[in-house]
């Protein structure tokens, strides 16, 4: 009897894996085909590395002490070790494009059905800063769900430049900003009334502020009615970089796009776009991702770069389950025991599955087992 | 479909009263009934009635597209979600109550409620340190029993406090029913989910326009 198996992991049956493979694999094509080279960085990284202003959330981390008492991380995020690896690894190259498969880990919270171990996939590309490449990034987004059989897609763009430009020109305390933040993310108008009545804000901001929640939906007329709300040069920026990438975007994908404003920055290091993809009747975002122009900056040259994730242990609830190739199991004799291990060789290299057992073995699989102790069966084999 | 998680009880029973005068009909639909799920006429709208602490998550997790529920659960809970729309209805207050003259600035006060995570927030912020006991009702005998100084929960009309010897020391927040939207359904089942919360945000204004 197993007691004490932790919460938030699961094991992962050969049915399972089976599919866990099939989906890495079409992944990491795609992923190749586009350029990005797969990299892995190490299962730890030091706590102090995520002691930057901006960084992901401490509080869920898994720690670890190691023989020395330092304190260690297991990966937290992917995004900021390859941040890192690619300061220490290529201090010198302009621009660069990477892939990984990794498991991150991060404590769940209890009671709620969510998983501290879980295996993600993405992209990051450094030293681009242009739209294109940022509607690029976004289809390969789209692409990969597509490649997996997933359909009634639904992707969202948004901009951490806007709300960061509005934000500029109310000058809020911190704890104000937060508090925004929150109401904006939740799309909560009624708080967000609230806050503004009472904290005073000058009614252009406000207004704009009171805007953000519910500007969303089809690209066209959100960006027009996002272009006169602005109110100074970053929030206009952002606009037209956002009006960018969607032009660029119309050339690359099918499937439906809207904008949203309320997207905010909630990765903190998020300096320009901000997607998010969706498919109908499952609950949480598939893909999420966006632009970073500043992270690399905590661990050597700034370089800009934009990227996504996408968690894989999440998509394969969504997919039927792997068929499994059926085995051919054989049972051999002494005499014909020879004959049998060659001829189940050179099946095996073309791609078959064989099972060999002796006179009297047991079949690990419940399945009928081919009868091959006579050297005249095993010869017609 | 746009599926509706509903906190069993009164709220309910309001929130299905503003469903139909909007024009959703739920034929069979009674009080009595065991049923947890129902459909409306035009199957448009499909009603689950859950306990109030679990319709944040049934949304946060896309089992509904939407939930409502008061604001206490969300403050208690803080689900991940689209908080969109102010019912107005179930309207009280969360407080900190106890006995009259009871002093909230010391250190170390021991808190009865049945939302501890709103408490500790209060208290963290204005710096008092504070311990917390998780009550699942009844908490107004906390501070009479001499289990806790004081109290965080819901005041409606205060009736209750006062029978049993006690004030309200310091009003937390205003409460009322909220509706909550899953963040995908909102752009995935974007028209029926829109034309829904338009319909409520009309149907509110008509029933509290003085407020």
């Amino acid at each position: 009897m197993v007691k004490n198996f932790p919460d938030g992991v699961r094991d992962l049956t050969s049915e399972d894996f089976q599919l866990v493979e099939e989906t890495a694999t079409t992944i990491r094509r795609l992923f190749q085909s586009y350029g990005y080279r797969s990299v892995q960085t190490p299962s730890f990284e030091a706590y102090d590395q995520y002691n930057f202003p901006g960084a992901p959330d401490r509080n869920a981390m898994l720690k670890c002490i190691d023989a020395s008492g330092r304190v260690l991380v297991l990966r937290p995020d992917a995004t900021v070790p390859l941040a890192r690896m690619v300061a220490m690894n290529y201090p010198q190259e302009k621009a660069l494009r990477f892939s990984y498969q990794t498991t991150i880990f991060r404590q769940a919270e209890a009671g709620v059905g969510d998983l501290s171990e879980w295996h993600q996939a993405g992209i990051e590309t450094f030293g681009d800063a242009s739209p294109e490449v940022d509607a690029e990034v976004v289809s390969i987004g789209v692409e990969a769900l597509l490649a997996l059989q997933l359909d009634n897609l639904h992707f969202n763009l948004g901009h951490a430049g806007f709300l960061a430009g509005l934000f500029e020109s109310l000058s809020l305390t911190e704890k104000q900003e937060k508090e925004l933040l929150g109401f904006v993310e939740s799309k909560n108008l009624p708080e967000l009334q609230r806050a503004i009545h009472s904290w005073n804000l000058p009614e252009e901001g406000a207004r704009a502020l009171l805007r953000l929640p519910l500007l969303y939906g089809e690209p066209k007329a959100v960006l027009l009615e996002a272009k006169a709300l602005c109110l100074n040069k970053q929030m206009e920026d952002a606009v037209q970089n956002l009006a960018l990438v969607v032009e660029n975007l119309q050339d690359l994908i099918q499937v439906p796009l809207q904008l949203d404003f309320g997207f905010t920055n909630r990765m903190h290091y998020y300096t320009g776009l901000i997607f998010k993809g969706y498919m109908q009747n499952a609950g949480t975002a598939l893909v999420s991702g966006g632009r970073y122009n500043d992270l690399s900056t905590q661990f050597g040259p700034t370089r800009p770069a934009c990227g996504f994730g996408l968690n894989l242990s999440y998509l394969n609830t969504l997919l039927p389950k792997a068929i499994a190739q059926i085995p051919e199991v054989v049972r051999y004799s002494k005499e014909t025991k020879k004959m049998v291990y060659q001829k189940a060789k050179a099946k095996r290299q073309s791609g078959s599955i064989v099972i060999t057992l002796s006179d009297d073995a047991r079949s690990p699989l419940d399945q009928k087992i081919l009868d091959l102790r006579n050297l005249e069966e095993a010869k017609k084999w | 479909m746009v599926k509706i998680a509903l906190a069993k009880g009164r709220l309910a029973e309001i929130a299905i009263d503003l469903l139909q005068t909007s024009g959703y009909r739920f034929p069979d639909y009674s009080k009595k009934s065991r049923k947890l799920v129902f459909e409306d006429e035009t199957k448009t709208i499909s009603l689950t009635f859950v306990k109030s602490m679990d319709v944040p998550i049934y949304v946060e997790k896309g089992a509904t597209d939407i939930g409502i529920v008061g604001k206490d659960i969300l403050m208690e809970i803080e689900p991940d979600v689209y908080e969109m729309l102010d019912l107005k209805m179930g309207a009280c207050r969360i407080c900190v109550a106890g006995f009259p003259n009871t002093k909230i600035q010391r250190q170390q006060l021991v808190i009865g409620s049945k939302y501890p995570n709103v408490a500790k927030k209060y208290f963290q912020n204005q710096g008092i340190k504070t311990e917390i006991i998780h009550l699942n009702g009844s908490v107004e005998l906390a501070p009479i029993m001499g289990l806790s100084d004081v109290i965080v929960d819901i005041v409606e009309s205060g009736k209750t406090l006062k029978e049993n010897g006690l004030v309200v020391l310091e009003e937390m927040h205003p409460i009322s029913a909220r509706m909550i939207v899953n963040k995908v359904s909102l752009k995935t089942k974007g028209k029926i989910v829109e034309t829904l919360i338009e319909t409520l945000r009309e149907e509110t204004k008509n029933r509290y326009e003085d407020c």
